[in-house]
This record gives structure tokens, sequence and C-alpha cells, in this order.
């Protein structure tokens, strides 16, 4: 994939994508009820306060299923793509890509780590841990 | 038991042609699958005191979704206007609510869509533009692809096995003459597991169409259908499940797999029936794993035992549970917003004994649902035929 689509950022989503424009990933986090949350939105959907804040992600997590897409609904993405739920900090997953050029080694459970791509805009993707280690290895 | 469950019929259905491109609008389909459903009903227009449907315009008001404007165009006043998320089972549920309240005594349900999108785009509302969606190329296809990879990563089920479930429900759409893919099988599992990977682990042919059409439904109180000349078929219960907005956070399969589980125990109680009092099944099938989830969730088998179950019993007319005996979305037509009523038409027509070629031999129960676990949301209908139908012949 390359081209991504933009979806307009909502008044809740806007410290989102601002963070991603310096390549940091931030979630939602509600003090009261010790939980991230996402999408972000007006108010924590545990306890409804309106009050939750924006904190660091660690950018690490594991894939909880994925898709390997060999069809785009729309032109502009390179196929094939994996299309991915990863699981972040507790409460806080993403819909994301899963970039990887060995497709057929990507596994439910594999650990990856935040990345960062996109012609129109950055975009938090993850690479499989054991595929970033070989990397530097 | 004695059901507390309102007592209405649908006593009219109207489909328009199903076509990839029809060359009208969508309000003219809808017209026109209206005035056939009220045909159907032996009614005229001025019997309908409730609309259910999405004005789809041009012309009316800029009040969103504009309802009341069908209203207007078919020159009736009307008791009750809504527009249900989605038309099909949502809308023939609600109908029987308000019926049963006596705030109106017949509803007009309508919805298909034509001249919106071109032959080869993947339809509109299969690619939301949300935020958080659509950078990474997700779509609706994909949503559903990652419920049925983590269902098969817990269950450990060989997805060879499902072919043969798009291959039977396409076998039905072969030999319907109205169906979009008429003539095009026949099917074997092998043709569906040959056909190019869109997104793993489905293929082409494991997933629904994306055409043009539309259809409309008349519900009515059992005691009006009676006038109708077709034979009555009564709404027995029903339920619906919204766990989520559709296509914005990611769907689980531990959150939603088992979504209209709680619906389908609900309307079984109301119906007083069981699953295996069932004759026919028109389920929603936008993928082929979809119908397996759909059989564990509607109480045919455990979870995770689907494909057994399916294998075991057949989805053919010759099967215990025959399935989407219309060819379903996959092989008779998906006209998005109006789809979910295909599904409650093909049940009526196999309860009227009118199923011709296709039609299950002394159909007295069937099931009809709309939605799926990738969309977050799902909803099921108990339909039968009317024991008043005998006793007033
Ligand atoms: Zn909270």
């Amino acid at each position: 994939m390359t081209q991504s689509p933009s979806a307009a950022a909502t008044v809740f989503s806007q410290p989102f994508w601002q963070a991603a424009s310096e390549q940091r990933l931030i979630r939602p986090w509600c003090a009261h009820c010790q939980i991230s949350f996402f999408p972000p939105a007006l108010c924590c959907p545990h306890c409804l306060e309106t009050g939750w804040t924006w904190i660091d992600s660690s950018g690490i997590g594991s894939i909880y299923s994925f898709t390997r897409v060999f069809r785009a609904p729309v032109a502009g993405f390179e196929t094939p793509y994996v299309v991915a739920i990863v699981d972040l900090e507790p409460g806080f997953s993403l819909i994301t890509n899963v970039l990887e050029s060995n497709f057929d080694q990507v596994r439910i459970g594999d650990e990856v780590e935040v990345d960062w791509a996109g012609s129109m805009r950055d975009l938090p993707v993850f690479r499989r841990a054991s595929a970033a280690g070989r990397r530097t290895s | 038991m004695t059901s507390s469950f309102p007592r209405v019929a649908i006593a009219g259905i109207g489909v328009t042609e199903q076509r990839k491109s029809l060359g009208t609008s969508t309000l003219e389909a809808c017209l026109s699958a209206t005035k056939m459903a009220l045909a159907d009903a032996g009614m005229s227009v001025h019997d309908v005191d409730g609309v259910m449907a999405r004005w789809p315009g041009p012309g009316g008001t800029v009040l969103k979704p504009g309802s009341v404007d069908w209203a207007e165009m078919l020159g009736i006043p009307v008791r009750w206007v809504s527009d249900t998320y989605p038309q099909g089972i949502p809308a023939v549920l609600e109908a029987a609510a308000v019926i049963g309240a006596g705030l109106c005594n017949t509803v007009l349900i309508v919805g298909g869509q034509a001249g919106e999108f071109s032959g080869n785009d993947v339809a509109p509302y299969t690619r939301p533009e949300n935020e958080f969606v659509a950078p990474w190329g997700a779509f609706t296809a994909a949503h559903f692809a990652m419920i049925a990879e983590r269902y098969l990563h817990l269950y450990q089920v060989d997805w060879s096995r499902f072919a043969t479930v798009a291959a039977t429900i396409r076998n039905f759409g072969h030999l319907n003459p109205d169906a979009l893919m008429y003539g095009r099988g026949p099917y074997s599992a092998s043709d569906i597991l040959d056909s190019p990977m869109v997104a793993s682990p489905f293929r082409r042919l494991d997933l629904c169409l994306a055409n043009e059409g539309a259809a409309a439904m008349i519900i009515t109180s059992v005691e009006r259908a009676l006038d109708s000349p077709a034979p009555v078929v009564e709404v027995l219960g029903g339920g619906c499940e919204w766990f989520r907005q559709q296509y914005v956070g990611p769907a689980r399969y531990e959150e939603v797999g088992m979504i209209g589980e709680d619906a389908s125990r609900r309307a079984f109680s109301q119906a007083g029936l069981v699953p295996s009092d069932i004759d026919v099944a028109q389920l929603y099938d936008v993928n082929t794993f979809e119908v397996v989830r759909q059989f564990e969730a509607l109480g045919f088998c455990g979870q995770g035992e689907g494909i057994d179950f399916v294998t075991s019993a057949g989805l053919g007319l010759d099967g215990r549970i025959p399935t989407n005996t219309d060819g379903g979305l996959m092989s008779f037509s998906h006209i998005g917003w109006g789809a979910p009523s295909l599904r409650v038409v093909e049940a009526v027509r196999q309860l009227r004994h009118a199923g011709a070629d296709r039609q299950v031999p002394g159909a007295e129960t069937a099931i009809a649902a709309g939605a799926g676990a990738g969309a977050q949301y799902y909803n099921v209908v108990l339909l039968g035929r009317s024991r008043a139908n005998q006793a007033q012949s």
C-alpha cells in the first residue's frame, strides 16, 4: 500500500493526527478508569467522563487478526497488502497495516512495533518485531 | 405458551428486476417495487398509513432522513414514518410493533439502489470513509475476513471445507432465472477455491454481489392480510442486536462472533419454536464464513461446530435446512440498504409455496436474517405459514 485516502479528522481525533505528524503514537486515556479506549470520542465509554487525556503508546503490540488483501477497495493501494487489527495497551487497538515483504510469515499473535508510512500523511503502521530484529542484526 | 408478539403478516412482496445496472434511478426502482408489492397484496396505496423507507431523492425535503417524502410522493397521509436501520428485518419488526400498538394499520417497507455506482467499483457503502479505517485500505470484506481469520485460528477449522457452502448457495442462483448469476454455474467446491483471492480467506466466489434493484413489502394485521390473494405469512417473532457502529472500531470475534444469539433466543421464544422446527433459512450471506457463523449464533449448533453442522445437515434442496434458495446475496442480488428485504421476500415465497423449482416441499416455518459479525450488528425474524389460511379455506 502507498496512497492513502484521507478521511476527515474530528475535533476529538485532531491530537492523534497531530502527534502522528511527529511520528508519535498516542492513545486516549481515562485516569478515572485507568484504561484506554478507541476511537477517541466525547467521553470515556466506561464512565462517560469527558475529562480524559492523551498519553503515549508504547507502539508495541500484537496481531489480533489480519487479512491479506489482493483487491483494494479504491485505486491508490498497491496490492497485495496486509490489513490487521493490532492490540496495543488495554483498550487501545488499531486497524492498520503490517508491512511485511514475506506475506506468508504473518501470524495471529505476532509481536509488532509501530513504524510510519503514508504519502498523504503519516500513518501508524506496524512491522513484525522479529523482522525488525533481523534487519538490525 | 401464548406469545405476546403482535399478530401481523407480510401481505405483499414486490421485487424489481435485479441487474448489475438498471438504467434507472433508486427512486424509480423503489416506486416500481412499491407498486408490485401493493398489487401482490391486493391493496391500493390508500390502504397504506405507515412508511418505513429512506428517501433517496431527487426532490423532497432537506430534513433527513425524509421518510415522510414518500407520503408526499405517493399522495397519502400517513400515521407513522421511519427510516429503519436498515431496511428488511428491523423494518418488519418495527412495523409489527407499531401495528400492534395501534399506531397505524398497514406499513410499506421499500428500499434499493440504482444508478448510484458504476459496474466495476466497489459499492460506496462497502468502503466507509472513516478516518481510522479508510487510510489503511480496510473495507467491508476485510473486516469480515479478520473475523473469519480469528475464528479459524481459534477453532483450527480447515477453510477449504467452507467452499461447499458457497457452491450450494451459488447453485441455487444458477437455477433461478431472476438471479444475477443465473446460468453461471453449476459450481463445485473447487470452483470456489480456484477463484481469485480478494481478502484472505475470502476468494471472489466467497463474497456477495453489489448491484442494482429494489424490493418492497406490505405489512399489516393477520386479519387484514386474509383479504390478500396469496396465502398469509405471519411474523412469529424477531430480534435485533447492535453492538457498535459498523466499520469504525475493529470487529473482534470474541465480542461479536456470536452476535445474533441473544436476538434469536428471544425470537424463538416469542414464536414458541426451536431451531430444529425451521424448514428453510434465508441468511445474510455476505460471505461464506458468515453463513456458517450464523448457524452457530442462531442456535442450530454449538459455537465452533458450524462447518460440521452444515456439512452433515446439507443446505441444498435435499438437505435438512435448505438455505438461501434464491441464490442469496452471493448469486441472486445484493442491493445495499434494500438487500435485507430480499432475504425476507424469499422466505415469504417459500412459505406461500410459490418457490417453483426451488420450493422446499411443505415449508411451514422460515428464518430470515440480516447483517453479520463484521458489521457488528445482526437481526433475525421467524415467519410461518399462517394457520388462518386453513381456517379460511
Ligand atoms: Zn472512564
